[in-house]
Order: structure tokens, then C-alpha cells, then sequence
């Protein structure tokens, strides 16, 4: 399957063109939605007309860069003008905005080609991406298992081809949740590097923007688009940002931080494997690997989920009234939200600003942190506890367990694919210091030159 | 009947027993998890601003 970078190359050397490459992914989402329910809406006039322009654009010398004419989806969080965005919910069921979201603002001024909204856990509130109003999506690599969440039907949708990147949001794990399971790149930015303005909002201060993507140059790519100053969102960072472009896979001098607790304990032996491998890989190209000893993350965990439950619940308390518009799981956990005295959040805020120097701290010795993704293969549509060491566990946590500390302490985190396990694809996590984005990138590079690709999931 | 409760009535939040003990539960086992390093907070220590983490402004000035 081609990538970003790929397909760029052959529309400006006229071996394709965007209306061929749009049309190529709506005959897959036509053949694959039935099987994998990844889109809530799918828009293929407007496609084909943005694609036509794109194209015609082309042709007169208009280049609007590496992503014009190049199909992409959004998550149904972010705010397009004239296509319903549902956020995954009854509530917002005929939900018609009058305006596009920062990140599609850029996105379409680079040239983008919208193919559809994709599907979503209720709210982005989960992990499933079970959702019980507009169905359960499936994962493209085995039917009976789930894609992850809440960004789902992304994740879906990059890997089976029927789009070459989709939007997700990260409150906990949500992009990089979905891109291990499904074996694509997620990349979770630093908190203020990627606009949040037009985001249908979960959280007020966990909530991220990134893309899922097919490699990791191609979220590069995205992230160049897509970062920057703006001024409509008061979380957005003014710091200008960086060039992502990772030219170099040579990793002399990168130092990477390998956890010697938490993060390898409580992994499927042949997870861990996968991810030390990578680190190896790494030392091959030059990188020097760091033992480190990390802050206390079972409690970054429990302050992670308290701060969630209190913001979440905050942001959706106008429309509890409405209890027959939510979905059983949803709704207790904004029940739970609402049982938290203010004095348990603040402590919770307070703690998360020790939690945040301490792991300061450790990012004075290290450029990167390497640690597997998820602990688990994708669990079966409708399981809610998995065995891991013979010991039964619940899927959510575990799902959750390596990831949500970086959205509580901001920092930038992507995970990539690092083997295929029973045919199913598990991931290895890279964390970087606050709006370091790069040397994420760069290290990811570097490990997805050296791997053996993963390939492409068994879907027809 | 407990803080909880009057809690959950106050908002009404169902009392069903399964379903409100199991959060009741959730609630406790968080409160044990953090209280250690509840006695680590400085008196100076404040909370990240909810809506501009610290993180952000610290690059932000450097």
C-alpha cells in the first residue's frame, strides 16, 4: 500500500492523478465499509470535485505541497463546514457546523482531499470503538477483534487503504491505541502544538490533535501542515514549529531511555520482545540506550483518569438530563465524573505539576523514552478483560496503561508497528520532551527503516 | 446514608447498588492510590492552570 510521500511522487511525475487516487480509495471504502464500518459519513462528490481541482491545479503549477490531491479522513470530532459531525453520539446526530476546525482549515489549504468522517468511540470517551449507536467498527486485520479507540475508524481506514492518513484525538491513548492495533503510525503531538479550535472537545486539558498514517515520514508530513501558532485557541502554542522532516536515520548520539519499571512489566512476553528488538535496532544505528528509572506512573494513571472523569463530565453535564442519548459505558463514567469533590481534582492538578517536574527530570538524561505501546493484542469485540501472565485483567486499563501518562504530563508520544504477533500487529511507543516532535520522528524513522514491514492486513 | 449517596442524590445520579458500589469503589481505591503523594504537595504547589498546562508556558518563555 502506498504512502503519503509515494503517492505524491507519482501525481507530480503524472504517473496517477488525485482523481485516480481518490476514486481508488471510495471503490475500498465502497467494497470495505459493509465488513468494517470505519466511516459515518463518506462525501464522494466533494471528494471528486476537490479532487478534479487539485488536478487542475497541478497541471497550471500550482503546488500546494506534499499532501495536495492526496485523500484523507477526518475523525467526526473535528468541525467541518456542511458535514455532519456526530462526535460519535446521538446528541449531535444531525450536528451541521457552520464552519471547518482549525486542522481541517490546513488541511484542505494544503491541498487535502476529503474522503468522509470516520467512526468513533461515543464521544471519543472509550476504547472499543464499540459504539452503540452507529455500530461496532471491526479491526481489518481479524473481524472479531476490536480496532481500539476511540479514534477506530482512523486507524481502520489508513490501514486497509480506504484513506493515506486520518485525523484522531488523544485524550488517553485514542490515537495510539487504534494505530497499534491496527498496525499503522499515531502520532499524539506535544499539548499547544496543533490547534484544538473547532474540535468537538472531551477534555479541557488532556484532549490532543494527530494523525494516523502509514509511515512515519508521512506523519512528518502531516504535522508540518498541521502545527503553529493560532490564535482562536488559547491552548495552542505560539512557539513556531520545528522541521519535522526526518532526513537522517542516523542516530549517533540520539540517547534512548529504556524503562527498567512499569512499562515492561505486566507486557505479553512476546510484546516486550518486539519492543527490544527495536531498541536494539537502535543501538545498531547508533543511539546509545539509557537505563532509567521512571517517576510513579500507576499514580500519573489514577491522576490522568481522575482529572478526566471531573473535565469530561464538566463538558457534557448540559446535556445529562438527556440519560436515553448515551451509551451504558459512557454514561457511567460521566456519572463517576460527578462524584468527584473539587478539592480530589485540584489535588489531582496538583500532583500531575510534581509529576510533570519529575519527569523533567528524567528528560535531562535521555532525548527519547522507548516502551511497548500496549501490553495486549487486540481484544475481542465485546471482551472486557484480558489474561496477561495468567492474570485476568481489565481490557480498558490494560489498553491505556503505557499510554495515558504522556497526554497528563503533555509530552509528545507516537507509537509504530514493531512485529506481527499471531497475525496481528503489535507497537512500540517513542516519548519525547515537550514540543520535541522531531527527535521523536527522527528516532522512529530511523527503527521503521530497519524493521520488516508488517504489511498489509488480509482484507478484501 | 454515606457522603457518597448524598452525593449521587444530590446530582441524581442512579443509587443502583452494583452499579454505585463499584464507583464508590473506584473513588476509594483512587483516594489510597494518591494519598501518599498528597502529603507531598508543597504549600506552594499549585495546580496545572485547567486550561494552559505549565509545560507549555515554561517553552513558551525559555
Amino acid at each position: 500500500m502506498k504512502t503519503i510521500a509515494q503517492a505524491a511522487a507519482d501525481l507530480r511525475a503524472g504517473r496517477t492523478t488525485s482523481v485516480e487516487l481518490t476514486s481508488e480509495c471510495l471503490a475500498k471504502i465502497e467494497c470495505l465499509q459493509p465488513k468494517l464500518n470505519a466511516f459515518l459519513t463518506v462525501v464522494p462528490e466533494r471528494a471528486l470535485d476537490q479532487a478534479q481541482t487539485c488536478d487542475q491545479e497541478l497541471r497550471q503549477g500550482t503546488d500546494r505541497g506534499p499532501l495536495h490531491g492526496i485523500p484523507i479522513a477526518l475523525k467526526d470530532v473535528f468541525e467541518t463546514k456542511g458535514i455532519r459531525t456526530t462526535c460519535g453520539s446521538l446528541l449531535f446526530a444531525d450536528n451541521i457546523p457552520e464552519r471547518d476546525c482549525a486542522v481541517a482549515e490546513r488541511l484542505f489549504e494544503a491541498g487535502a482531499v476529503l474522503v468522509g468522517k470516520t467512526g468513533m468511540h461515543e464521544l471519543a470517551y472509550g476504547v472499543t470503538s464499540s459504539n452503540p449507536h452507529y455500530g461496532v467498527i471491526r479491526n481489518p486485520w481479524n473481524l472479531e477483534r476490536i480496532p481500539g479507540g476511540s479514534s477506530g475508524g482512523s486507524a481502520v481506514e489508513v490501514a486497509s487503504g480506504m484513506c493515506f492518513m486520518a485525523m484522531g484525538s488523544d485524550t488517553g491513548g485514542s490515537i495510539r491505541i487504534p494505530a497499534a492495533f491496527c498496525g499503522t503510525v499515531g502520532l499524539k503531538p506535544t499539548f499547544g502544538r496543533v490547534s484544538r479550535y473547532g474540535v468537538m472537545p472531551l477534555d479541557f486539558t488532556l484532549d490532543h490533535m494527530g494523525p494516523l498514517t502509514r509511515s512515519v515520514r508521512d506523519a512528518a508530513t502531516v504535522l508540518q501542515v498541521l502545527a503553529g501558532p493560532d490564535p482562536r485557541d488559547h491552548t495552542c502554542s505560539k512557539l513556531p514549529p520545528a522541521s519535522y522532516d526526518p532526513v537522517s536515520t542516523n542516530l549517533s548520539g540520539v540517547r534512548i531511555g529504556i524503562p527498567q519499571d512499569y512499562y515492561f512489566s505486566g507486557v505479553e512476553a512476546s510484546i516486550n520482545e518486539c519492543a527490544h528488538r527495536m531498541a536494539v535496532h537502535a543501538e545498531d544505528m547508533g543511539a546509545r540506550l539509557v537505563p532509567v528509572k521512571v517517576p510513579d506512573v500507576e499514580v500519573l494513571n489514577a491522576v490522568g483518569r481522575l482529572i478526566l472523569w471531573v473535565e469530561a463530565s464538566a463538558t457534557f453535564e448540559p446535556f445529562l438530563s438527556h440519560r436515553d442519548q448515551f451509551g451504558a459505558d459512557v454514561l457511567n463514567l460521566l456519572d463517576q465524573g460527578r462524584l468527584i469533590p473539587a478539592t480530589e481534582y485540584l489535588q489531582a492538578q496538583r500532583i500531575r505539576h510534581l509529576l510533570q517536574q519529575e519527569f523533567a527530570r528524567v528528560f535531562e538524561e535521555i532525548d527519547c523514552l522507548l516502551t511497548p505501546a500496549i501490553p495486549n493484542l487486540p481484544p475481542r469485540v465485546g471482551e472486557t478483560t484480558v489474561m496477561i501472565d495468567g492474570q485476568v485483567v481489565d481490557a480498558h486499563l490494560l489498553c491505556t496503561r503505557n499510554l495515558r501518562g504522556f497526554n497528563v504530563l503533555g509530552l509528545p508520544a507516537m507509537v509504530l508497528p514493531s512485529g506481527l504477533i499471531d497475525g496481528l500487529p503489535v507497537s512500540v511507543q517513542l516519548v519525547g520532551p515537550a514540543f520535541d516532535e522531531a527527535v521523536v520522528l527522527k528516532v522512529g524513522a530511523a527503527l521503521e527503516s530497519r524493521s520488516t514491514p508488517i504489511g498489509s492486513p488480509p482484507i478484501e | 446514608m454515606t457522603d457518597w449517596e448524598l452525593i449521587a442524590k444530590a446530582r441524581g445520579i442512579p443509587l443502583s447498588a452494583d452499579r454505585f458500589r463499584a464507583q464508590v469503589a473506584l473513588l476509594e481505591q483512587m483516594e489510597a492510590i494518591l494519598a501518599p503523594w498528597k502529603a507531598k504537595i508543597g504549600l506552594d504547589t499549585e495546580p496545572i492552570p485547567a486550561f494552559r498546562p505549565l509545560l507549555t508556558q515554561r517553552v513558551e518563555t525559555e
